[in-house]
């Protein structure tokens, strides 16, 4: 087993509001990860800033075009380069930066130590080798288990993902098995090496609803077992009500709001977060208050070709003023703990 | 604001659009040269291309000679810039209407599907499986030979080349919604077939087409060298560098220019047909 | 096969014993082995100025039932009546009001539009195959019809690829509209978009069904977003209609116990409203190889032994209740 990527001893760092020995273990600061295209340069991801502490579940929301992707993809060191590339910042994963690693280091870091799960696993799962050969081939390799020992051990975590008669089941492929068997297979291989991390870009959307409900469930059961900590990228807001700890929302690229659950979904401060809040419908709201018209937000989002200066959210945003058309709003912390990006907020009209 | 204007709106925008691919707009520009000199050719040949000149037979490119001259000692030249004029009107308007209607059969197999396509791609399987030169006499020899039927024959040997090009992305195609979405308004097949399929399929079989040009070319040659095409006198590129061939070691100009002209044409041609792709995706329109 | 439906005279839309089979080929003689019973025996309907959802999960037949009623997949067998008229069986010119009265609107808003046509061509295609308006006024019309939906009429001459998905939703819908037809059947017309753009255009839905005074069955997975635009839901488990209730009683108070698993299987975004949570154990079977009895007896925790060998029949609970499960027999 490696163990050469385990924190080496780091001078003692402050961090806001966070004690000492509490180190997150995701820390990402400044994040710019730009795309130079010859229309331009596009900047998916621009100044983010978050955490992600030990045996949390956090949740990084917002609609397509946010810049949630692609930072998952910085963190792995999965940018396409070029045309993309991390312009500046530090991605500091238990202590290290993971940005000023060589490929090969990432490569070791990488399915190991931080593991991924996708939207569709029929494109991170190989077609040509059986699920159970593609497990052996993780404890094999990262573990250097004997193939006996490792077709054991995947059997074991076949079992552990619920996935039914795993003797069988481990030498089908992929194609043979539904969209969730195929996402737990996929939930197995990422947790087969123990990572520290899963990232998990959008895991349930392209299933079913009550397929979606076994697969969060299972993933928030292993990660109570395992002490994981999940990065959950995703669109779902009721997803992220219900399992995650803290949130982020991203709109084109920055950060606009940061916040423990219970006070993003019950006293939103970022004009977007509530607009996002407003617009889905909620079941059974009919049943107590009749038919109610949903609020939206007016406009679309821009592309990231064509931002407006200032908030980028102040051409669809009924609190506008002035100065949200020319200067960007910092985030700034509002309560301990809630971070928000708005000058409505923070001038407070 | 009127249709029309619209209209030229978009016969501009096409315009900037073809202008902006620099390759098809150089082959353009050798197209044009290359009709010019079809046109042109009795005007701007040296010699006679008929004219047989024992004295002068096999002779290597001079200066009265440029390209040299062939066994019957013909100006190569002359012959050249005559066989331009069948070449290019076999090769062009052979694949022209294999294309129309080659295209028309495959997308009314795929959209009709059932039995009707199955019969129709059986058809096109069995034709295509013998080989374009022996379809080519098979055809000849039915209708005669001579140029309209040399061009007629072309275009049957072809069809079944384009039907299965035309085939997999109609099947592709038809399932798209916009296909579903125009029956629900009550768009008729047929014009479901023009507005809706073709649009759709017809960027790759352009291309396709445009290579296709050379293939056909060469057939003509091939055909002509039977005795099946245009017959031996009349000079045309294809059946000059069958002449060539056997003295390819000796004199090699006999087939080299004939061979050279069929190249620039079919390259040229072929960089027509990348420019013509982007301007029927609306994507790649500027 | 019974199904006790309360029928109040003719409704816009009846569906009877609507099955649709699809044949499973195999072989060089391409001989007929299996069957997938994609829909088996649904009937439902729809009245006018109502909104009928279908919830379903993917495979259940939902998207399947709206083709067969959109006569773009031929039934195997049932009735489809429109005003009390069988459209299994017209004629091309009957065909063609038909199309005129129901209109669809798809999921997918980047393929249901044809990249090669302007959408001002798409939007006034469907004048143009009706013979309705002498084509100068088409563009008129056109325009008259961005307007509603909400899109600048300037955009016109621009093509589908120019669009977001939101506003390619738009033009779809106004493409929809422009025959003002009785019946628009939406199979997920918002699953494909953004959150924020979602509530856009379910609002334009609802004000469009206002303005036009027309009736809509709604195909989506999406229980809260069927709830929210439906007057009545019927929830399709593998090929069959499971319980059909108004919008309020299938939220607060379903029978089905599908239909129970489904709603607490939806995250709501009230984090601190922990549910119980019904999670339904194994996968929706094949519809190659139902199971027999009651469809979802392999899955269903209050399953008795009448359900493996029985099948259940709808039966009303009260005027706008039905369910189809031995519980409430």
């Amino acid at each position: 087993m490696d163990l050469g990527i385990f924190p080496r001893v780091v001078g003692a760092k402050k961090f806001e509001s966070k004690k000492m020995n509490d180190r997150p273990l995701l820390d990402i600061r400044n994040l710019k990860t730009y795309f130079f295209l010859p229309e331009g340069v596009i900047k998916a991801v621009d100044n983010v800033s978050f955490h992600v502490g030990n045996r949390e579940i956090v949740g990084l929301v917002g609609e397509s075009g946010c810049g949630k992707s692609v930072t998952a993809l910085s963190i792995l060191g999965l940018i396409q380069s070029p045309p993309g590339q991390i312009v500046s910042g530090e991605i500091l994963f238990q202590g290290q930066d993971l940005c000023k690693m060589s490929p090969e280091q990432l490569r070791k870091i990488r399915g190991n130590r931080i593991a991924m799960i996708f939207q569709e696993p029929m494109i991170s799962l190989n077609p040509l080798y059986s699920i159970g050969d593609q497990i052996v081939e993780v404890y094999t390799e990262h573990y250097g288990l004997s193939r006996q020992e490792a077709r054991k051990k995947a059997k074991e975590m076949l079992e552990k993902v619920q996935i039914p008669s795993p003797a069988r089941r481990i030498y089908e492929y992929p194609h043979q098995l539904s969209g969730g068997m195929r996402q737990r297979a996929m939930i197995a291989m990422a947790l087969a090496c123990k990572p520290a991390m899963i990232l998990a870009d959008e895991p349930t959307t392209a299933l079913d609803v009550t397929i979606q409900a076994q697969i969060l469930e299972l993933m928030v059961e292993l990660q109570k077992l395992m002490g994981t900590s999940i990065l959950l990228i995703t669109h779902n807001l009721g997803a992220v009500a219900e399992y995650a700890k803290r949130v982020i929302v991203m709109y084109l690229g920055r950060v606009v709001e940061e916040a423990p659950v219970i006070p993003i979904f019950e006293s939103p401060l970022h004009p977007y977060t509530v607009g996002l809040l407003n617009s889905i419908p909620k079941l059974g709201s009919k049943a107590i208050g009749g038919k109610k018209r949903l609020e939206e937000i007016p406009g679309m989002v821009p592309g990231l070709n064509d931002l407006p200066e200032g908030c980028y959210f102040h051409p669809r945003c009924s609190k506008g003023r002035e100065i949200c058309k020319r200067k960007e709003p910092k985030l700034f912390e509002n309560q301990p703990g809630h971070r928000v990006a708005c000058w409505a907020v923070r001038e407070g009209w | 604001m009127s249709n029309t204007r619209i209209l030229e709106e978009g016969k501009g925008k096409l315009w900037r659009t073809f202008k902006k691919n620099k390759t098809a707009l150089v082959g353009t520009a050798i197209i044009i040269i290359v009709i010019a000199v079809a046109i042109l050719a009795p005007w701007i040949s040296p010699h006679d291309p008929l004219e047989q000149n024992m004295v002068h037979r096999l002779k290597p490119p001079d200066r009265t000679y440029p390209l040299g001259t062939d066994e019957y000692g013909r100006d190569v030249l002359s012959r050249v810039l005559w066989g331009t004029r069948v070449s290019l009107s076999v090769g062009i308007l052979s694949i022209l209407f294999g294309l129309v209607v080659g295209t028309a059969m495959g997308a009314v197999a795929g959209y009709k599907g059932a039995i009707v396509g199955s019969i129709i791609m059986r058809m096109v399987d069995v034709l295509l499986s013998f080989p374009v030169l022996i379809s080519g006499i098979l055809v000849v020899a039915i209708l005669g030979p001579g140029m309209d039927k040399l061009i007629l024959t072309m275009g049957i040997v072809f069809a079944p080349r384009f039907a299965r090009l035309a085939y997999g992305p109609t099947l592709v195609v038809k399932e798209r919604e916009y296909v579903d979405s125009a029956r629900i308004i009550g768009v008729s097949n047929l014009r479901i077939l023009t507005h809706y399929l073709f649009p759709n399929i017809f960027g790759g079989i352009l291309v396709a087409g445009t290579l296709w040009v050379g293939t056909a070319i060469l057939t003509e040659a091939s055909l002509s060298f039977l005795g099946l095409g245009v017959s031996p006198p009349t000079p045309t590129w294809g059946n000059m560098i069958k002449s060539g061939i056997d003295r390819l070691t000796t004199a090699p100009w006999l087939s080299i220019f004939p061979g050279l002209s069929i190249l620039t044409t079919v390259l040229a041609i072929n960089m027509i047909g990348d420019g013509l792709r982007d301007i029927t995706d609306p994507k790649l329109r500027i | 096969m019974s199904e006790e439906l309360i029928f109040h005279g003719e409704h816009l839309l009846d569906v009877q014993r609507l099955k649709k089979f699809f044949p499973i080929k195999k072989g060089v003689f391409r001989r007929t082995v299996g069957w997938v019973q994609a829909v088996d025996g649904v009937s439902l309907h729809v009245d006018k100025g109502e909104t009928l959802g279908l919830v379903g999960e993917s495979g259940c037949g939902k998207s399947t039932t709206g083709k067969c009623i959109l006569r773009l997949l031929e039934p195997t067998e049932g009735d489809i009546l429109l005003e009390g008229k069988n459209i299994s069986a017209i004629n091309p010119s009957e065909m063609k009001q038909f199309r005129r009265k129901v209109q669809a609107v798809f999921q997918d808003p980047y393929s249901s539009l044809n990249p090669r046509m302007s959408v001002g061509n798409i939007v006034g295609e469907p004048f143009k195959v009706h013979d309705i308006h002498p084509s100068s006024d088409i563009r008129e019309r056109v325009a008259d019809l961005f307007k509603k939906v909400g899109l600048r009429p300037e955009y016109m001459s621009r093509y589908p690829h120019e669009f977001s998905g939101g506003q390619r939703q738009r033009i779809g819908i106004a493409r929809s509209i422009a025959l003002r037809p009785d019946l628009i059947i939406f199979d997920e017309p918002v699953s494909a978009l953004d959150v924020s753009i979602q509530a856009q255009v379910i609002n334009l839905l609802d004000d469009l069904k206002q303005e036009f005074k027309l009736s809509y069955l709604f195909i989506a997975h999406d229980l809260s977003v069927v709830e929210h635009v439906s007057d009545r839901i019927a929830v399709m488990y593998l090929g069959k209609i499971v319980e059909v209730a108004k919008d309020t009683e299938l939220y607060s108070n379903p029978l089905h116990p599908y239909t129970r698993a489904l709603l607490s299987a939806i995250p709501i975004p009230e984090p601190k409203q922990k549910k119980k949570r019904i999670i339904l154990q194994g996968e929706v079977p094949s519809p190659i190889n139902p199971p027999s009895g009651c469809r979802f007896h392999p899955r269903c925790s209050e399953a008795m032994k009448i359900c493996k060998h029985e099948e259940p029949i709808m039966s009303a609970i009260d005027h706008h209740h039905q369910v189809s499960c031995f519980l409430y027999r």
